[in-house]
């Protein structure tokens, strides 16, 4: 079934509640593999999310201007010898669509899953 | 080259493939992100002494279950000139049908004839030498077709890489379009005539190799 306009799958959760918590942590910005990472730590699974599901979901966070994109300044990345980052920050737009997205998951499941994850739609 | 590098180049691959014909913009940045993402995570594996096939094999697991997520953005992500209506999504659907038959085709004419040329020839001519006897004509001219295939190597083998090429890379300006121009859709409107025609090639070539099996099994009589 088509998810309906404005909702979030599961992954699009896990992604802006790891940025809140990044955020919490002192860390304003992200990149790909780092949230990647974080969501492998926190869900305590073997493997990193796939790239072409990490970043279209990036991609449509984006678009739903859940989150915004820029590119790191390119010295930072040059100093360091690695290829640039591309950073996203979640706004605050975010925190109205994760609220909405627990209490359509309470709706849909009785109660609240302990990530606060939507099933499927 | 490590097998991580190497992951990586098959992961960049992929990605110059899925790109080509989103918007440009779009395309620079998956291009770089993955790049990016690709380094990082060549880093942190480093870092945690991972061995490298376990990091290369990982890399390549992350591409592989995000290929088709890869594809849904590559379709979402074109210009808004090149997205297919929903009727030319059914004729591009039937295209890929087409080109998919074609990679049967090729892959399957490509498959016999290497087998017939490397596997099943030189077992053949050691027992018909073996048995002493006279090759038939038909025989010595598929013997001196693939006599000269393996001579001649250096001209077919660019060749057929060129088709291959052509054939699964289409130039970006032509993909997804019904317009005729597209190297796919070209050789998507394969004829049932071509099918029989390389399947009548193949089995005339095998007897003609077989061929002097008869007289073998004759003459044992």
């Amino acid at each position: 079934m088509r998810r309906k306009q404005g909702d979030l799958i599961p992954l699009e959760i896990e992604i802006l509640e790891a940025a809140i918590t990044l955020e919490k942590g002192g860390v304003r910005a992200f990149h790909g593999y780092s949230i990647a990472q974080h969501i492998q730590n926190v869900a305590d699974r073997r493997t990193l999310t796939a790239h072409g599901t990490l970043y279209r979901a990036l991609h449509r966070l984006d678009r739903a201007k859940l989150v915004e994109s820029f590119w790191e300044d390119p010295a930072a990345a040059l100093e360091e010898g690695r290829p640039r980052r591309r950073m996203y920050r979640i706004t605050a737009l975010a925190a109205v669509a994760l609220v909405r997205a627990r209490a359509l998951s309470r709706g849909t499941s009785g109660e609240r899953s302990p990530e606060g994850s939507l099933e499927t739609p | 080259m490590t097998p991580v590098r190497i992951a990586a180049a098959l992961a960049r691959a992929w990605v110059r493939l899925y790109t080509r014909p989103v918007e440009p913009e779009f395309r620079a940045i998956r291009r770089e992100e993955i790049s990016s993402d690709l380094w990082e995570h060549e880093q942190a594996s480093a870092r945690r002494g991972e061995r490298p096939l376990v990091t290369a094999a990982h890399i390549l697991w992350r591409v592989g279950i995000g290929a088709f997520d890869d594809l849904r953005w590559s379709l979402e992500s074109r210009p808004p000139s090149r997205r297919a209506s929903p009727r030319e999504g059914r004729i591009d659907m039937s295209q890929s049908v087409r080109s998919a038959r074609v990679s049967v085709v090729l892959g399957f004419t490509g498959a016999a004839m290497a087998i017939l040329m490397f596997v099943v020839t030189p077992m053949l001519m050691s027992r018909f030498a073996a048995a002493g006897v006279p090759l038939p004509l038909p025989t010595r001219l598929v013997l001196a077709v693939f006599a000269l295939l393996k001579s001649y190597w250096w001209v077919w083998v660019p060749a057929v890489a060129l088709l291959l090429w052509t054939r699964f890379v289409p130039p970006s300006t032509a993909r997804l379009r019904h317009d005729g121009a597209d190297g796919a859709a070209q050789l998507g409107r394969i004829k049932p005539a071509a099918v029989v025609g390389v399947v009548v090639l193949i089995a005339g070539m095998t007897a003609a190799l077989f061929m002097p099996m008869l007289d073998i099994i004759r003459a044992g009589r």
